[in-house]
């Protein structure tokens, strides 16, 4: 066997180990990314909670994910701080310690549902509430566990339409989204970087991944990326985001 | 009545341009509405807090009235949409918003109350969000707009998660703005602060029991410039940027720390 075969069969070994019996919560489990990664850690033996919430849900994809490992899934409605607790100590109280967080959000139906065009104050309200208000609640229910622990680490997304800050982040942000997008996604920089701040000094990292137009036409740039932040080597790119054009 | 002393060239130099300035009684929101009625333009001083004061004060300085008190609680849209029908009966629309209202929150994460992040966030972004959705059609029709934010630093430190959203949310929004509507000529420009020489960073000192001299001596000498931003000096900026003929000055983020951030 040639050295360059036997080095890929053992990178393949360690990265199989490495994620073997970790425990993950995913939010915004039936968006295309949360399938996408679902199925990713699913098939490295990740044991998951999936969460949705009641406007999105879809169970179908669950049973294909328990013949990998095993798999909880829980409904909350937006917005509601105690549904999300419960559904957070019910995996919990399952598994154990939490090691991954994954919050994403249904970007797709984001573009699908919202028009460039729309000035509307409601669709601001929806839009705000699902997306960064349903992520703090999501964070305050599990990084708690986490930082109990002693370790955790969360990967967040929004979308190249928005401001993902400084350094590797810095860049032009794209029009492929409506205006509430754009504010909506921001604000998650800003809000996860305060949070990164805070959290990262006990031992839970905090990194995100900034999706473009076009990230659906190569789901494994997602993956690797995800593989990046949950592996431990971007453990010094404290609150960064990659931006996946 | 008194007539304000202002130079030749920058005489009435923003005449006919509505202005809504929001967080309007604070140290920067003061001087900025003053500043621009100063320059002719008809201000519209939005707050929580009762702004009949200054707009009085303002008023006194001129023949003519140039402001108007509407007060009003941003994180509510109702109140919004009412402010804005108000605006509209009197004087058409805005062509200057000033995003300027924040309120502070507090706590750290994850310690910080669901009520507190809720209370915070509403009036620090989607606060801001309201007034720009409303400002933007009359813009668009008048294919003319200046929308402005006062934001702040990402590496601040020690800031609680619903103020940085909001913050981080208005150098997103800009940009986007800026490139949607540029062939509307609304143009932004975000002005980031780390401190600024406010009578509420004095509040703050003295509530926390620090002494206000040092503490403001402390904090210019952390600038590099060895002092703070002022808030006439903001509004100054505001109003060059306002003034700006070129269209590719637009979307900016202008980083006013006294190199705090990066030397």
């Amino acid at each position: 066997m040639e050295e360059s075969h036997i080095f890929k069969k053992r990178w393949k070994i360690i990265k199989d180990q490495f994620y073997k019996g970790q425990n993950c919560i995913i939010f915004g489990a039936n968006s295309f990314v949360g399938k996408t990664i679902s199925k990713f850690l699913a098939q490295k033996n990740v044991n998951l909670g999936l969460i949705d919430l009641d406007s999105h849900k879809n169970s179908g994809d669950v049973d294909n994910l328990k013949k990998y490992n095993e798999v909880i899934y829980k409904i909350v409605k937006s917005g509601n701080k105690d549904n999300i607790i419960d559904a957070v100590e019910g995996i919990y109280s399952y598994f154990g310690d939490i090691n991954y967080l994954i919050c994403s959000y249904y970007i797709d139906d984001v573009k699908r549902n919202i028009k460039p065009e729309d000035l509307s104050l409601e669709t601001w309200d929806y839009l705000f509430q699902d997306w960064i208000v349903n992520y703090f609640l999501v964070l305050k229910a599990v990084v708690p566990l986490m930082i109990q622990a002693e370790s955790g680490r969360v990967v967040f997304f929004n979308t190249t339409n928005g401001y993902t800050g400084e350094g590797e982040g810095e860049g032009d942000i794209t029009l492929n989204g409506s205006i509430h997008e754009s504010a909506c996604s921001s604000g998650i920089t800003g809000m996860m970087t305060s949070i990164a701040a805070d959290i990262i000094p006990q031992g839970v990292s905090v990194n995100g991944i900034a999706l473009g137009p076009n990230y659906k036409n190569d789901p494994k740039r997602i993956i690797w990326t995800v593989n990046l932040w949950l592996s431990g080597l971007g453990e010094y790119s404290c609150g960064q985001i990659l931006r996946l054009y | 009545m008194k007539k304000k002393n202002v130079s030749y060239e920058e005489k009435e130099s923003l005449k006919g341009k509505v202005t809504l300035v929001t967080g309007a009684t604070g140290g920067i929101g003061s001087a900025i509405c003053k500043r621009f009625a100063e320059l002719g333009s008809f201000v519209y001083i939005c707050d929580i807090k009762s702004t009949v004061e200054l707009a009085n004060y303002i008023n006194e300085q001129y023949e003519e009235p140039r402001s108007m008190s509407v007060p009003c609680d941003i994180s509510s849209k109702v109140k919004v949409k009412d402010m804005y029908q108000k605006i509209s009966k009197e004087k058409e629309g805005v062509d200057i918003l000033i995003n300027n209202a924040a309120v502070h929150g507090k706590g750290d994460f994850p310690e910080i109350s669901y009520d507190e992040f809720l209370k915070t966030i509403k009036i620090d972004l989607s606060g801001a969000m309201y007034c720009t959705l409303m400002a933007i059609p009359y813009m668009k029709k008048n294919r003319w707009g200046r929308i402005l934010f006062t934001g702040a630093p990402l590496s601040s430190s020690g800031i609680p998660c619903p103020y940085l959203a909001g913050k981080s949310g208005f150098i997103g929004l800009a940009k986007y703005i800026s490139k949607k509507y540029k062939e509307y000529d609304i143009r932004t420009f975000t002005l980031v602060l780390r401190h600024c020489d406010t009578p509420m960073i004095r509040r703050v000192m003295k509530a926390r029991g620090v002494d206000v001299e040092k503490g403001i001596e402390e904090l210019n000498k952390k600038s590099r410039t060895g002092k703070m931003i002022t808030p006439k000096e903001v509004a100054e900026i505001y109003v060059y940027f306002s003034l700006a003929k070129s269209p590719k000055i637009n979307g900016l983020t202008l980083l006013s720390d006294g190199g705090i951030t990066y030397l």
